[in-house]
């Protein structure tokens, strides 16, 4: 990335760090020689060491040791007498000059290893740092896809390549002229290839490999974790589809095989009651057992197969002109049974115009929203019908003083197979989406809510064409 | 008209327990109702019933675990009797201490039959050590085996096992309890034994295939040895 750039900017123009090099000597011979008459030849080493400390500081390692080999050689041939020549006189200034050559390589080296390292470490860093910013871009992303999109397109920013992510066959790490692809695996598990197209000739040291490795890590950790979760996500639904699946399987048996085997009972009684010549009343009751028996397995079945119908779409109102009257007390006859013993308030005006809807859909979906109230109020809880007529909509509630609905089933009551908690046992939990579905086939809707003062109320809403009984009768 | 025991029907469906009651009353049985699990487990505090026949499926809460409660403190004998034909379920209720299950809809006859079994469990137990059934005669206190009037020399493990479907007759014994009773504990899951080791009594005790087999095998549960005579 940047420090490679750097790298290979530096590579470019080595050439210039050495020419730095030999001019920074060149002013400073320059500056020593104006000042030797004042300092003495001896001083103008120092002068010459500030020198090579200073661009140690600047420069790479080769130009440094240049500056020192130079400066040491202008020192010997300008300032050391005799003058303009490389022979040293004096045994002092022959230890002096070999003193100073030792220190000024020394320093230049060490300067240079000291801003290699610090110039390692700051590397180091940005690396660290672009692959943290690099988790924390996919890890964001809400799914795969989007994580693969964001490592592409977080690379492309920060190593100004063209990157792709191809989720599918791996690719061992290869380069192909620029093209670098580098595979996406963690384990076992291959998820696909990380392919780079960087702009110039950069990303090949082995730091770099090291990173852009490190960034294919990290997207695999991700898709890895990401399979894991799918993994586990399936392994949850298929649990509870199959939990849902037996809890049906024991709701329909039971309804189906309950009243069966009461009818069993009582005939296989009833048998030997008539053999042994037994009294007419246990034949009686036995009798009506099987009746009653007989009754809730017709209604399960009935319920089942009205639901069948409606999911597989054959269900199809045939309209004629119907007496909202008629429609609810027929409803009342219907479930005369499960109403028994309740007091039924009727509020249906006489003035109700007819309406054109499929009357017997209609007539059961009212029956099956009283057996309904009837199953989950206290005995002898009133029931309390309402129907109203506005523009072209005929509205139909039955409300009840019961215990109301718990908070947040309103809609869910519909569901099939929903059943409320604690309920009385019976009944599959079809008789109010079955009401639902007959409703819904009239284009109309079938609504639950609570009373003011207790209780729960149905609300039957159907868009008709109503015409006045009075224009009706006058037509015919 | 003698009392024959009273009867305590936890079933949360009012028509069964009508018929139910019909059907024991027939047979002179004293019937007592409940409708939920709690109000069964109270009446069997309060009003000490001769046995229980307990439905799976209760409002308030699981039939299982109405028969764990009533484990802990007592023996009576219970019956189960639910729509699940699983048998998991079944062995679930008979190794949590069920005496017997039966799904439904049941055959009355058959229903009375194995609640008279259940009953008569005490008396293995306690009192005669002789135990007749068919053709088989087992003297548990002198471990002596006769079949057909001839003295059936069985090995060990072979007897173990007899005594354990004698000591249960006319009941089904899960695979687990047998296994743990006569292999013990480190066997429960290899019911191959069994197979093999049943295959040698039914050998020994050949009833020819026109009489009901005296060791009968309840699919995916148990054994059960017949009890009637």
């Amino acid at each position: 990335m940047q420090a490679s750039d750097r790298r290979d900017a530096g590579r470019s123009s080595a050439a210039r760090g050495y020419i730095t090099g030999i001019v920074a000597v060149a002013l400073l011979t320059l500056a020593c020689w104006l000042l030797t008459a004042v300092t003495g030849y001896s001083a103008i080493a120092l002068i010459y060491l500030l020198g090579v400390l200073l661009a140690g500081m600047v420069l790479r390692r080769g130009p440094v040791l240049l500056v020192a080999a130079l400066s040491a050689l202008c020192w010997n041939f300008l300032f050391i007498p005799p003058l303009f020549t490389f022979h040293i006189g004096k045994v002092q200034d022959a230890l002096m000059f070999l003193t100073y050559f030792v220190v000024a390589v020394t320093i230049g080296s060490l300067t240079s290893r000291l801003r290699a390292r610090e110039q390692e470490e700051r590397e180091r860093e940005q690396r660290a740092t672009a692959l943290y910013q690099f988790a924390q871009k996919i890890a964001a992303a809400p799914n795969r896809d989007a994580a693969c999109a964001a490592a592409a397109a977080h690379l492309q920013q920060v190593l100004g390549a063209k990157a792709t992510v191809d989720l599918g066959p791996t690719e061992i790490s290869v380069r192909e002229g620029r093209e670098i692809s580098l595979p996406i695996r963690r384990f076992d598990v291959a998820f696909g290839t990380l392919r780079l197209e960087p702009p110039n000739d950069s990303l090949t040291s082995k730091a770099d490999r090291e990173l852009l490795q490190a960034f294919a890590d990290e997207l695999a950790n991700l898709l890895e974790r990401d399979r894991l979760m799918q993994i586990a996500a399936k392994a949850e639904l298929s649990y509870q589809s199959e939990r849902l699946r037996k809890a049906l399987l024991d709701c329909v048996s039971h309804e189906l095989k309950t009243p069966l085997a009461a009818i069993r009972a009582a005939s296989q009684q009833l048998l030997t009651a008539v053999a042994a010549d037994h009294d007419e009343s246990l034949a009686q009751q036995l009798a009506g057992e099987i009746d009653k028996g007989s009754q809730r397995l017709n209604r399960v079945v009935n319920n089942l197969l009205d639901m069948t119908r409606l999911e597989s779409g054959v269900v199809e109102p045939k309209l004629e002109w119907c007496e909202v009257r008629e429609l609810v007390e027929g409803a009342i006859e219907a479930e005369r049974a499960a109403i028994a013993g309740r007091q039924v308030l009727l509020d249906v005006p006489d003035a109700l115009p007819l309406a054109l809807m499929d009357h017997s859909l209609i007539e059961q979906a009212i029956a099956k929203l009283l057996a309904n109230a009837a199953h989950y109020t206290p005995a002898n809880g009133p029931i309390e019908i309402e129907a109203r007529c506005a523009d072209n909509s005929v509205t139909i509630s039955i409300g009840d003083r019961g215990p109301g609905l718990p908070p947040g089933v309103a809609e869910k009551v519909f569901e099939k197979f929903y059943r409320a908690n604690g309920s009385r046992t019976g009944g599959l939990g079809l008789g109010l989406s079955i009401a639902r579905g007959f409703v819904e086939a009239h284009g109309g809707t079938l609504t639950a809510e609570n009373r003011a003062g207790g209780g729960a109320r149905f609300k039957i809403n159907v868009p008709v064409r109503v015409t006045d009984p009075g224009a009706l009768e006058a037509a015919s | 008209m003698k009392n024959a025991g009273t009867a305590l029907v936890i079933d949360d469906e009012k028509q069964i327990r009508r018929l139910l009651r019909l059907a024991l009353e027939s047979t002179h049985h004293h019937v007592l109702e409940e409708e939920t699990g709690e109000g069964g487990l109270t009446a069997l505090v309060h009003k000490r019933p001769d046995f229980v026949v307990l439905d799976l499926g209760l409002p308030d809460m699981e039939g299982l675990q109405v028969l764990r409660r009533l484990r802990e403190w007592t023996n009576v004998p219970v019956l189960i009797l639910s729509v699940r034909d699983d048998p998991e379920e079944k062995v679930a209720a008979l190794d949590a201490g069920a005496d017997d299950y039966v799904t439904k809809p049941f055959d009355t006859a058959e229903l009375l039959a194995r609640l008279r079994v259940i009953q008569r469990r005490s008396l293995v137990e306690t009192g005669e050590p002789i135990f007749r059934v068919g053709q088989l005669c087992v003297d548990l206190s002198a471990r002596h085996v006769t079949f057909a009037d001839h003295e059936v020399r069985l090995t060990p493990t072979e007897y173990s096992l007899l005594r354990v479907l004698v000591q249960n007759a006319g009941k089904v014994v899960t695979h687990k309890h047998l296994l743990r009773t006569v292999w013990g504990e480190k066997a429960e899951s290899q019911a191959q034994y069994l197979r093999v080791y049943i295959t040698h009594l039914r050998k020994k005790f050949e009833t020819g295939p026109e009489a009901a087999p005296l060791i009968r095998t309840e699919v995916g549960i148990g054994y059960r040895l017949s009890a009637d005579t």
